[in-house]
């Protein structure tokens, strides 16, 4: 008998003699469903979550985000300060190894933020245009110097991955979109676009090597295909349970499911075109009443979201708690319709995308038969995401249904993007796909970037965001979405699902 | 043989075929069904102000739970299934005959002409028909369909027409080529006659025949079409009733064990495409003089 073969062996014996002791311990891998496939991996490439979920995986940023709350904890930057206003120290961790055996320096730090501005592997150009330098104190310190002061700079720093900078000037861009090179919990082991991603454990991790060592991610788009997957025992867990499905699945011995509230909003947008009804404030208000909020949540979303006053969820900075949903008021919906002199109503498109949210299709029917009853007729115009967003950042759209949350925790950011009037040279505005535009909320909003210790930001986005929904009604809130994962009872894993939904798999044990 | 005794001789053979008589009594009820929509449904699935979410997710009314007037349950937007079938027979047979209308005419015309003047024009035609066929109709469809964008009946209409006309050109001209060389038609054109009077008064009752066995097929894969491109999310919008989109909100609801929704609407898409491949059986046998009948 050769080696490799006695040590196989013996390896299988063991295996034996263990497994009816120790399960886990012979099962350290898993097999996950979740319903978007990466679109590529290089980590600066694509600034969904959908794609940076699986970047997390490879990549480390200088910072993460931990655990069933998000709080911001240290990475690759052991700590940070603010220097001035617009200076940012970051303190590099010693002795981190890329998977290739490169080490992790302050050199690396300077090209991964330098090569957010190019805008040919990056979506990340915000950030990117947003930084002024990189200045290498020493090889284990970086200062970045941002344009302008930006209050949430270190708040994103978790989804910005650190690339090694050798290996990625050294290989062509076709080889970086496909062969992630980290300093993350897992390496790559094999990517077959449209079937599966498979990701072995980094045992080099300066955390110590993940819980599981194998782990095996299939994107199945379809929600009852995904969960066919999980029932007949071919994936240990998925994401994104279908609402509808969640009852039987209480029901069945073998699977448990795992929810947790979102912190997605999904809320209706409204352009304000000064000759288009909705420009006035009234008949902004009438759509509101007119829309059964509590119907839709306990009918359509199966009573899994939560009400919706306000676009930032409760721990995002700037949440004002004194915000109150308008009542459900068809009657005096029709009233104030009739004062802003539409007694007929009017005709408008709703769009929304129909593969994104918790059934984002099913809440625009409703959407529509709700404004009907008040006499308006909004035609419906739900698609595909791949070609609704574009739609949005091009700002052509009327009316339509869209979700957000933000992963800096800060809300200026979120209002930079979607309520601030379209200025493509700024970068503002750029999700702002109904084209609203207020004067006053653009200057307000720009004095708020100034505004950089919590306590008083926190104040005047507060303000900011009271009257964006009280006196302007920039949005119609709807509801924050809850997650929905499942998992197979018997094979022992234990999984607290993140706030942002991310699939980070060194957080799973087994 | 004078016409009376043809026509006697159709209704003769049409009354002793049983599944020409299930057919075609299934394609009336249907057809009835489909214009009479309104007065028969219980409820108006598509009037956006009657329509609330106060029954979502009714089973039918021999179930627990189930109530009147939603016959056959209700989905998850509170529409009757019962209703939104008829409304839905409706959407299949306003596509199904106008697609076989007008792609009908056009081949027809197409195939005619490529099939008597020949040469550059049969040559150009062909080939592009070829081409056209070469590839699945289903294909074709969605690509016409994702060119001019869907969300209108008349789109899905025009799109499906785009892929079909080649069925009716393949088979008008294939009739015609035969027909041309007939004596009559050497007869007509020895007296003088003009193109257009030959084609018309000679070879065009000559040759149609074959086409309208092709066009009764034609119609049920229409049909069938038209479902499927619903059921994709292309076909005609969503606030237009439809089978094929019926059965795509029913499947996402199978293994929360509520059946009725994509159980009712599948087995109506089922027998009206059955009823229209019986009838077109017996018209095929009736019209092809080359099947012997056993």
């Amino acid at each position: 008998m050769n080696k490799p073969r006695c040590v196989l062996m013996i390896v299988f014996i063991v295996g034996i003699l263990l497994a009816g002791a120790a399960p886990a311990l012979a099962a350290s891998s898993i097999v996950v469903a979740l319903d978007v496939p990466p679109r590529m991996m290089n980590p600066h490439g694509d600034d969904s979550d959908a794609g940076l979920q699986y970047m997390a995986n490879f990549f480390d940023g200088l910072l993460q985000r931990n655990g069933s709350e998000g709080e911001l904890a240290p990475a690759l930057a052991t700590r940070f300060e603010r220097l001035d206003l617009k200076s940012w120290k970051f303190y590099l961790r010693k002795g981190v190894k890329f998977h290739n055996g490169n080490p992790f320096t302050a050199d690396d730090v300077k090209f991964s933020f330098e090569r957010l501005s190019n805008p040919e592997v990056s979506e990340f150009l915000n950030t990117g245009k947003s930084i002024a330098g990189v200045d290498i104190i020493d090889m284990y310190t970086v200062v970045i110097r941002t344009k302008d002061p930006i209050p949430w700079f270190a708040n994103n720093m978790h989804q910005i991955f650190i690339m090694d900078k050798e290996s990625t000037e050294a290989r062509d861009s076709g080889d970086v979109m496909v062969k992630p090179i980290g300093t993350g919990a897992y390496k790559l082991k094999e990517w077959v676009k449209g079937s599966y991603v498979r990701m072995i454990a980094n045992e080099n991790y300066w955390e110590g090597a993940p819980s599981i060592k194998n782990v095996e991610v299939r994107p199945i788009k379809e929600a009852s295909t995904r969960f066919a997957a999980l029932v007949s025992g071919q994936v240990d867990l998925i994401s994104g349970v279908p609402v509808e499905l969640y009852d039987k699945l209480k029901k069945n011995p073998k699977l448990s499911v795992v929810s947790r509230p979102a912190r997605r909003s999904i809320f209706l947008a409204l352009g304000n075109k000064p000759d288009s009804p909705m420009a006035d404030i009234r008949v902004r208000k009438a759509m509101y009443m007119a829309i059964n909020e509590d119907e839709i949540i306990k009918k359509i979303m199966r009573g899994h979201a939560s009400p919706a006053a306000q676009v930032p969820d409760p721990p995002t900075i700037g949440y004002n708690p004194d915000i109150q949903r308008l009542p459900y008021d068809p009657k005096m919906a029709k009233q104030l319709l009739a004062e802003a002199g539409y007694p007929k109503g009017f005709s408008v498109t709703l769009s929304g995308p129909n593969d994104r949210y918790v059934q984002d299709e099913k809440i625009c029917e409703a959407v529509a038969k709700y404004l009907a009853k008040v006499g308006i007729k909004a035609k419906l115009d739900v698609k595909p995401k791949s070609i609704f967003f574009p739609e949005v950042a091009e700002g052509k759209l009327e009316f339509y249904l869209i979700g957000w949350f933000d992963g800096t925790f800060d809300m200026g950011r979120t209002y930079f993007k979607i309520a601030h009037t379209r200025d493509r040279d700024m970068g503002f505005g750029g999700l702002n796909g109904a084209a609203y535009s207020d004067p006053a909320i653009d200057k307000l909003l720009q004095a708020t970037a100034g505004v950089v210790n919590p306590e008083g930001r926190g104040k005047v986005l507060q303000v900011l965001n009271k009257m964006a929904m009280e006196d302007k009604l920039i949005w119609i809130p709807l509801h924050y979405q809850e997650d929905l994962y499942a998992t197979q009872k018997g094979k022992g894993i234990s999984f607290n699902p993140r706030p942002d939904r991310w699939m980070v798999y060194k957080e799973i044990m087994k | 043989m004078s016409e009376r005794k043809i026509k006697s001789r159709i209704l003769y053979s049409y009354l002793h075929d049983p599944s020409a008589i299930i057919g075609s009594i299934i394609l009336v009820v249907f057809i009835f069904a489909a214009v009479f929509a309104p007065w028969i449904a219980p409820q108006d699935p598509y009037d956006l102000e009657q329509l609330t979410l106060d029954h979502f997710l009714t089973p039918p009314i021999w179930m627990e739970g189930g109530t009147w007037p939603f016959l056959l349950g209700t989905d998850d937007q509170g529409r009757g299934i019962l209703s939104t079938i008829l409304y839905g027979c409706r959407t299949s047979l306003i596509v199904g005959f106008s697609v076989v209308a007008i792609a009908g005419t056009f081949g027809v015309i197409i195939g005619l002409l490529a099939g008597f003047y020949g040469g550059w024009l049969d040559i150009v035609t062909m080939r592009l028909a070829d081409t056209f066929f070469s590839f699945s109709t289903t294909f074709m469809a969605f690509l016409f369909l994702g060119i001019f964008g869907g969300a209108s009946i008349l789109v899905v209409i025009f799109a499906i027409c785009m892929a079909d006309w080649v069925r009716y050109a393949r088979t008008m001209r294939g009739s015609v080529l035969e027909v041309r060389e007939a004596s009559y038609i050497v007869a007509a054109r020895a007296t003088g006659a003009r193109d257009f009077r030959i084609l018309l008064r000679h070879l065009m009752p000559n040759a149609i025949p074959p086409v309208f066995v092709v066009l009764a097929v034609d119609l049920a894969v229409v049909i069938m079409l038209e479902a499927t491109l619903s059921f994709l999310g292309v076909g005609v919008p969503l606030t237009e009733p439809s089978l094929g989109m019926m059965i795509s909100i029913g499947k996402n609801y199978i293994y929360a064990g509520m059946w009725w929704m994509i159980v009712f609407p599948g087995a109506t898409l089922i027998l009206l495409v059955v009823g229209i491949n019986l009838f077109a059986d017996w018209l095929r046998e009736e019209l092809n003089p080359k099947i012997e009948r056993a």
